[in-house]
């Protein structure tokens, strides 16, 4: 019944993946198991989308969808929480309010087992560093389509310096017209075209830092 | 070792072909600011940054240096052996000639003047005066001015206290003696802003300052009728096809702002000569009988017209510097006129819901007629109102739909230009296509990617989720991934495959999202029930040309049980014709954009939901050949 799981998810057939879920959980099916098999549908979708099978519309969908199973498993999950892989922080940076994008990221990071604190957007560089401060994250996204986010990004950059947690925190940065150059102006520590990218860049990070 | 070649100064000549003209610049400037020095609108979609590729031009000439590295990303390795290289990235050092492509040069699009007119009261806020004063006598040695307004408050009944400007009272008086103390002269309120020969009738400009495309219409003042219409496209392309390029440049600084103003103040001059030319008779009238403009736009594009701070349309929360209406002296705003007009620029509701909108809404009645209306205007940028007039209603929204709309970011695609495919039908006998001026096609513009992409779901070449289907006839494998052949190499234009990419499909998946999220959110919000609207007005270029059957077909309109669907054509421009000459309109717009509220989808908490499902195709297809009420102006 997993199996058909995972490829519900994988083919986006939004009513089928939630009738599966709720039919395991009454037969009694463990939540974490069924969240392991949702996030092994996701990696599925990412892959496609790496393949140039899925598009963004595509992860949009997967991205509704994995949220309408968090919210179906929730309440059995409390006390039977994974290990999370690590922690980031996300956010939209401030004087920018796109979000589809920054949702994505966010959605494929939930869906790869990390622990990922949301702030939502037009996010001021104070509240990410706080917001590292309490999670104790080592990895932020931060994101942004418009030029002049740019300047946020810096800024916020900036910020994290003047706390002290540069050192302890791996900074990427994604959007629309965000490239090497951006990064480089920015002075993140790498940037990402898509969700897939965010995801590789923050599991490589989080794997490195736990080996040391 | 070439030595350039160049003379002392060290300016360089450039010839552009087809059309011939030359200009001289100097050694190292781009192809595409000469072009601009010589008042070519060359496309750039990308604000000549490289990116885009859409400003491909052949040079020829030597010494040209070679191809930069966006140069050999944007084009193929023969097209740079045949000498094409991108106007913004390829810099000249010495003579040459330029040549460019019918799909570089920005100005043959087909642009749309005409909208549906509801009929209006004439009132303008300019009227005329036809004065017959008694000459000064030792006897009766009132000065000019005084003996003028002594005239027009017998004439009115009042006591008016007029005023005018010191040029006003220059001209006036001059004229008087010439004309005998026979003449014309134009009030506003209690200023006298013009005069010319006796018996001349006030004319006036409305104009609706576009992002591609301006357009301007000249009316009598008095009868209303409209004498003359024409449109150039908007100047400032060459600064970046999208609006967001524009505000950045402008936000560089006050010469960058002055600027990008200057196109567009320079565009209107232009278009006020070209109004009065195209009258039958010419001669009969004269820049002296121009005495008002009233001008429509997006909030960005009026902005930069007025030269407003337009920094706080750059980044949230977005803020424009005004709403509300405007008055402004026409020479303020570089418009050179004989007398002393004013230009009004109507009110607009927010940053990203500008006075075009306030002018549409206007010019459909959206805000005072008897039912439950939809307004959309789909563009780069997409608003929608909602009017629900019996509740005292008006809900407005904007979305950014993105350019697919406009063939941007569109493989194949391309502006509405000769050669561009805007029908698509399927029937028996397989595709066939419609292309404006009926030329050979060379890609599609908006309404035939629309039609495509239904084309494609309705045939089943595509599923609900928008993936192309392998086994289906016409979908093969492309370069970077799955395509749909439309057209084969031996019909098309230019001896090559026109295709609809997966990648394009999804482009339009997202666009056709925008718009019906956007739309669904404010029927939700609203508590509006699709049976309940009786009306859908489609406004703007694209709303014109897009078919119907398939917009509803791929989702990117409601399909409503009850409701008729209007393509208005150009609403803006019409309502900036009814606020030209009539005082009563631009209080209603006054009243529509205070009416108006301003829904900001992206903090609604179900909107990013309503986008994903949106970029489906919807199953409940109407019927093929259903009866849906249309009507089209």
């Amino acid at each position: 019944m997993l199996e058909q799981l995972i490829k519900a998810l994988a083919e986006l057939e939004e009513d089928q993946v939630l009738e599966i879920v709720r039919k395991e959980l009454a037969g009694g099916t463990e939540a974490l198991s069924i969240l392991q098999a949702c996030q092994q549908g996701m990696t599925e979708v990412g892959d496609r989308f790496e393949k140039n099978e899925y598009f963004v519309s595509d992860l949009m969908m997967s991205g509704e969808i994995f949220k309408q199973v968090g919210e179906l498993l929730e309440p059995w999950l409390q006390s039977a929480t994974q290990a999370s892989a690590g922690a980031v922080v996300v956010g939209t940076v401030q004087g920018d309010i796109h979000d589809i994008g920054k949702d994505i990221v966010v959605n494929m990071l939930k869906s790869a087992n990390l622990d990922v604190t949301d702030l939502g957007v037009d996010v001021p560089p104070a509240q990410f560093v706080d917001a590292l401060k309490e999670t104790n994250a080592s990895v932020l996204g931060m994101s942004g389509l418009l030029t002049l986010a740019f300047d946020s990004m810096k800024e916020t950059v900036k910020l994290i310096e003047e706390a002290g947690l540069r050192d302890k925190v791996r900074i990427m940065i994604g959007g629309g017209p965000v490239d090497g150059g951006v990064c480089k102006v920015v002075g993140a520590d790498d940037w990402g075209a898509d969700a897939q990218a965010a995801v590789r860049l923050a599991k490589t990070w989080l794997e490195v830092g736990a080996q040391t | 070792m070439h030595r350039h070649e160049m003379n002392a100064s060290g300016s360089i000549k450039i010839v552009f072909q087809p059309i011939g003209t030359r200009v001289e610049v100097s050694a190292g400037s781009t192809v595409l600011e000469a072009g601009r020095e010589a008042g070519l609108i060359l496309a750039a979609n990308c604000g000549g940054n490289g990116l885009c590729g859409r400003c491909r031009v052949t040079v020829l000439g030597e010494n040209i240096p070679a191809p930069t590295g966006a140069e050999c990303r944007a084009l193929s390795k023969e097209e740079i052996e045949t000498g094409q290289r991108l106007a913004c990235r390829a810099h000249l050092n010495g003579n040459a000639a330029v040549h460019i492509p019918r799909t570089t040069l920005g100005n043959q699009q087909r642009l749309q003047l005409d909208g549906r007119t509801r009929s209006v009261r004439v009132d303008a806020c300019v009227r005329r005066h036809d004065i017959d004063a008694f000459a000064p006598t030792l006897e009766d040695s009132v000065s000019d001015f005084e003996r003028i307004t002594q005239v027009l408050n017998s004439e009115l009944g009042g006591n008016t206290n007029w005023h005018a400007t010191t040029r006003l009272i220059r001209d006036l008086s001059r004229l008087a003696r010439e004309s005998n103390w026979k003449l014309t002269v134009f009030t506003r309120g209690d200023e006298l802003i013009g005069c010319c020969e006796a018996g001349k009738r006030p004319l006036g400009v409305a104009v609706d300052i576009g992002c591609t495309k301006i357009a301007a219409y000249l009316l009598d003042l008095e009868t209303g009728d409209q004498l003359a219409a024409c449109g150039i496209p908007n100047p400032q392309i060459t600064y970046g096809e999208d609006l967001i390029s524009r505000l950045v440049y402008a936000r560089k600084g006050r010469k960058q702002a002055q600027e990008l103003a200057r196109c567009v103040q320079t565009g209107i001059s232009k278009l006020i000569r070209e109004l009065l030319d195209t009258l039958a008779d010419p001669a009969s009238a004269g820049s002296d009988q121009v005495v008002d403009l009233c001008v429509v736009g997006n909030t960005a594009m009026t902005h930069l017209f007025l030269e407003l701070p337009a920094d706080g349309l750059l980044a949230a929360p977005f803020i424009a510097a005004t709403t509300s209406a405007v008055d402004v002296r026409a020479g303020e705003v570089g418009i050179d006129l004989p007398n002393d007009v004013y230009v009004h620029v109507l009110p607009a509701i927010g940053a990203f819901v500008g006075a075009d909108h306030v002018a549409m809404i206007l010019a459909n009645g959206l805000h005072s007629c008897g039912h439950v209306s939809l307004g959309i205007d789909i563009g780069t940028n997409t608003e929608i109102a909602l009017s629900k007039p019996g509740h005292g209603l008006l809900l407005t929204a904007s979305c950014p739909a993105g350019p697919a709309f406009e063939g941007g970011h569109i493989r194949h695609g391309m502006r509405a230009a000769p050669g561009a495919i805007e029908k698509i039908k399927f029937t028996a006998d397989g595709l066939s296509v419609k292309t404006i001026d009926d030329q050979a096609p060379v890609g599609l513009c908006g309404s035939g990617v629309i039609d495509a992409v239904a084309m494609l779901w309705q045939t089943g070449a595509v599923d609900y989720r928008g993936h192309l289907q392998p086994d289906v006839a016409g979908v093969r494998q492309g370069v970077s991934g799955k395509e749909y052949l439309l057209v084969e190499a031996k019909d098309s234009g230019h001896g090559k495959d026109i295709v609809i990419t997966q990648q394009d499909i999804s482009e339009v998946q997202l666009a056709k999202a925008a718009v019906a999220a956007s739309v669904r959110t404010l029927l939700t919000l609203s508590n509006t029930k699709d049976d309940e609207i009786d009306e859908l007005v489609l406004a703007g270029a694209f709303g014109t040309y897009l078919d119907v059957e398939s917009s509803i077909a791929i989702g990117l309109l409601p399909n409503l049980p009850n409701a008729s669907y209007l393509q208005a054509g150009n609403a803006a421009g019409t309502g900036a014709k009814m606020a030209l000459v009539s005082s009563g309109m631009r209080e209603q717009a006054s009243h529509i954009s205070r009416l108006a509220v301003r829904i900001d989808l992206i903090q609604q908490k179900n909107f990013n939901r309503e986008l994903a499902l949106a970029t489906r195709f919807p199953k409940n297809q109407p019927e093929c050949g259903s009866e849906k009420e249309k009507q089209t102006c």
